[in-house]
């Protein structure tokens, strides 16, 4: 609960208010029509277009996110639902949204993508944002700022550095993020707390 | 961490250019195209089930010519002997160091090298000097009452299988291994075994002499309180006439929870 005030706090600084991916937080009716997309995928791949239709967007935005050529994203994205189509007889529900097990394969590509040097990592950062969770991101003094958060962030391992975008620069929530992840809501709650606060530490260490 | 590019405030991109990118057909065409691996394929599975398959059974026929168990191998003495029963896979050094007084009677005995043959005459000197009502493992010096006119005491080689609540070997609760004996069958008693497992100070091996799970072991296993596996061998059992019997091990599983 306090982890909860503390970060919404922030998140609040300017009246602003955490806005949740409603792809990702669906009905049961519509994860029900998942199910029956998914079963009737498996038996024949093309009934697998309502998913690609419907998880395209998210999906090159996502890995957009995370690189810095269109084309580059593109092939990624691409190369991401090719992976899901093969795999789809494997898939098995667990009670949430298909994108989960997408947005793993979606983390899996990209990681290949960057040991194959095929694309450089990229981290998109809004700077209008950086104030929701860095209190002393100060506007007018924007390039040294710049300059500190681009440090601090480096200075993260790379499953923090994971966890800050996805949750402070593509605003996913907790429970997302834990699937996408791979742990539970709770754990990625803490984690993130705990990542900011040590972003914030090197942020403002001189 | 590897290189990481930073950018700041880059243009968010439109639906209309991301939805320009859908192409499914594309994704159809490639995932119908992408070869089949190797062991998807038919010819693949029919070559490893046929190798399977003759592996297999050349693995059975092999386990049975090494299978000499349910044979009967009667063990005949002389006068002031007792009669010992050793299943075949039994026939270990161990064993037959517990059955005998020195090196000779080791070697001239039936259990050294196995298959046993049938009806082969083993030298088992037993120490009816010994007032003592000790069993030892190293010498298993055993006083018994001998019978003066010696008689031949032929025993089946029927194995004979321990067990503690029903449990020879497998999974057992904690609470049913705590509180049992080891039991054969009503015709033979447990005289002495010998039982491995960890505690907390590390592997013991301990000689119980009876058919009880003494209270220092059951005390050494609740402290450790974690599921272990452990084993109970070198199973000696007499009958009402005083016949041994060397009965199989056992391997427990220990539950706790």
């Amino acid at each position: 609960m306090i982890l909860d005030i503390h970060i919404a706090v922030n998140n609040n600084i300017k009246g602003k208010t955490m806005h949740v991916n409603s792809v990702y937080h669906q009905s049961d009716s519509a994860i029900q029509q998942e199910l029956d997309w998914i079963n009737k995928a498996k038996a024949d791949p093309s009934h697998f277009a309502p998913l690609y239709k419907k998880y395209f967007s998210p999906i090159y935005r996502y890995v957009y996110q995370r690189m810095d050529d269109l084309d580059l994203a593109n092939d990624v994205t691409s190369q991401i639902f090719i992976k899901a189509l093969q795999n789809i007889h494997k898939y098995e529900f667990r009670g949430v949204p298909f994108s989960s097990w997408l947005y793993r394969i979606a983390k899996s590509e990209l990681n290949q993508a960057f040991r194959d040097n095929l694309a450089i990592q990229t981290v998109n950062i809004d700077t209008q944002k950086i104030s929701q969770f860095i209190d002393d991101f100060e506007e007018d003094e924007l390039e040294e700022n710049k300059t500190k958060l681009k440090k601090a962030l480096t200075a993260l391992k790379p499953e923090e550095l994971q966890l800050i975008e996805l949750r402070f620069f593509e605003k996913r929530s907790f429970k997302e993020i834990g699937e996408i992840l791979e742990m539970t809501e709770n754990n990625a709650k803490v984690k993130s707390f705990r990542i900011l606060e040590k972003l914030k530490n090197i942020f403002n260490s001189k | 961490m590897s290189k990481i590019k930073f950018n700041f405030d880059r243009k968010p991109l439109s639906e209309d250019i991301i939805n320009s990118k859908q192409d499914f057909q594309s994704i159809l065409n490639t995932v119908k195209n992408s070869p089949k691996k190797t062991w998807t394929k038919y010819y693949y599975f029919g070559t490893i089930g046929l190798a399977g398959l003759a592996a297999t059974i050349g693995i059975f026929k092999l386990i049975q010519n090494f299978d000499n168990i349910a044979d009967e191998t009667n063990v005949t003495l002389k006068s002031n002997e007792i009669t010992v029963f050793v299943a075949d896979h039994l026939a270990d050094e161990k064993t037959v160091q517990l059955a005998f007084n020195s090196p000779e009677e080791l070697m001239s005995s039936a259990f050294v090298t196995p298959p046993i043959a049938k009806s082969k005459k083993a030298n088992i000197i037993c120490d009816t000097k010994s007032d003592s009502n000790e069993l030892f493992v190293d010498t298993l010096v055993i006083p018994i009452e001998v019978e003066k006119d010696s008689k031949q005491n032929k025993v089946s080689c029927k194995p004979a299988v321990p067990v503690i609540a029903g449990v020879s070997s497998g999974n057992i609760k904690w609470e049913d291994f705590k509180s049992n004996t080891i039991f054969v069958d009503n015709d033979y008693e447990i005289k002495q075994f010998s039982i491995q497992y960890t505690s907390k100070s590390g592997d013991r091996t301990i000689v119980v002499k009876g058919n009880t799970i003494s209270p220092e072991i059951i005390k050494e296993l609740e402290q450790v309180g974690m599921n272990q596996t452990i084993f109970i061998s070198n199973i000696i059992s007499a009958s009402h006439s005083n016949d041994l019997k060397h009965l199989l091990s056992m391997e427990l599983n220990i539950l706790f929870k």
